[in-house]
């Protein structure tokens, strides 16, 4: 099977979610994520307790390829690194980190956009470092042989 | 497929395919409506101005604990007109597997044909094995006028060695049995994966 996202340990991503609440830490910070190019939402971290993070990964992936496909078709020779949404009551921004992965940041308007570029970068490399290392090794995964029949005689019991 | 260790948790991407009109919004709205909201996200669609899939459709399924893994299902549809195809290439990014949803009537055959053929030129280019790719087939509209027969359908695309279900989505007919062989043909090719 096509793997669409390294699977990342525990441990991977407990560091994923510390570098996450580094940027919480920041004044006016509204939240960050990060998902794959598949939306798959993989870390987060949100002032907003009831924030709809799995639509939120399928749209930000979604605008970020959307981006760089305009761009491939206009003649772009780079790929896309930072998309800028100014809006009347936040900047968002959705940066490609490495080639798979999706980091969105959104700050109240008064955090000047040059140092949140600045902080999407440099959290990006910090999170490529922890993807591109000993975080691509999965540890051993428990799917029991009778796994399949435990599936199926579970959905049958939902519709 | 992603899978987060910490939380023991499995994330499986089922994009549904075919023609514009087809009902592939139909299918994700009735499963919307049929499912036990602590089960399920938001239905969220981009449409145009014309009520047309513009991006995808999204939804995700959650079917509870099952032995000691969580399966989330990201189910998204895809455009359908003809020149969206550079849309369709990018939702087929990642997915681990496919409905693609046939509609029977006659003057769509073409259509059908042509959405096929991009499908698999997709998934050739991102490098997946067509023989193994998990695979269901709905041909839907069973219920309407100008229908082909289902042999004259099985003639007319490629579709021999897929579990094939025949639907009236708008209905809700043959919905939920192409989702769970959808589900468990995904879930059985994670199992050989890892």
């Amino acid at each position: 099977m096509h793997r669409t996202q390294p699977a990342l340990s525990a441990a991977a991503l407990a560091t994923i979610h510390g570098l996450l609440g580094q940027l919480s830490q920041q004044a006016h910070m509204r939240c960050a994520f990060l998902c794959d190019l598949g939306g798959q939402e993989l870390a987060s971290w949100t002032e907003q307790a009831d924030l709809d993070l799995v639509s939120l990964a399928a749209l930000a992936a979604g605008d970020l390829m959307a981006t760089m496909e305009i761009a491939r078709i206009l003649g772009g020779k780079r790929a896309c690194n930072v998309i800028i949404q100014e809006h009347d009551e936040m900047i968002i921004l959705v940066a490609r980190v490495g080639e798979g992965l999706v980091l969105l940041m959104a700050t109240g308007v008064d955090v000047p956009v040059g140092w949140s570029r600045l902080a999407i970068k440099r959290t990006s490399d910090r999170i490529l470092e922890v993807v591109g290392s000993a975080a691509m090794t999965p540890p051993p995964l428990v799917m029991s042989d009778d796994f399949v029949a435990s599936f199926n005689a579970q959905i049958d019991t939902i519709w | 497929m992603f899978i987060n260790w910490a939380q023991g948790e499995i994330n499986l991407k089922i994009v549904y395919y075919g023609a514009g009109m087809s009902g592939k919004t139909t299918n994700l709205q009735f499963i919307y409506a049929r499912t036990p909201p602590k089960l399920r996200s938001q239905l969220i669609s981009l449409k145009t101005h014309q009520d047309r899939t513009l991006l995808f459709d999204f939804l995700q399924l959650e079917v509870g604990q099952v032995a000691n893994l969580k399966p989330k299902f990201k189910l998204y549809t895809v455009p359908g007109q003809v020149y969206y195809d550079t849309s369709r290439r990018l939702i087929l990014q990642g997915a681990d597997g496919i409905v693609f949803v046939v509609d029977s009537q006659i003057d769509r055959m073409d259509d059908n044909e042509q959405l096929w053929h991009s499908m698999e030129r997709h998934l050739v280019e991102m490098g997946q094995d067509l023989k193994n790719f998990p695979l269901v087939v709905q041909i839907n509209k069973r219920d309407v006028p100008n229908t082909l027969s289902i042999p004259e359908i099985r003639r007319r695309l490629p579709i021999k060695g897929y579990p094939t279900f025949e639907a009236v989505a708008i209905k809700g007919y043959g919905v939920f049995d192409t989702l769970k062989a959808s589900m468990s043909g995904v879930i059985a090719a994670a199992h050989q994966a890892v």
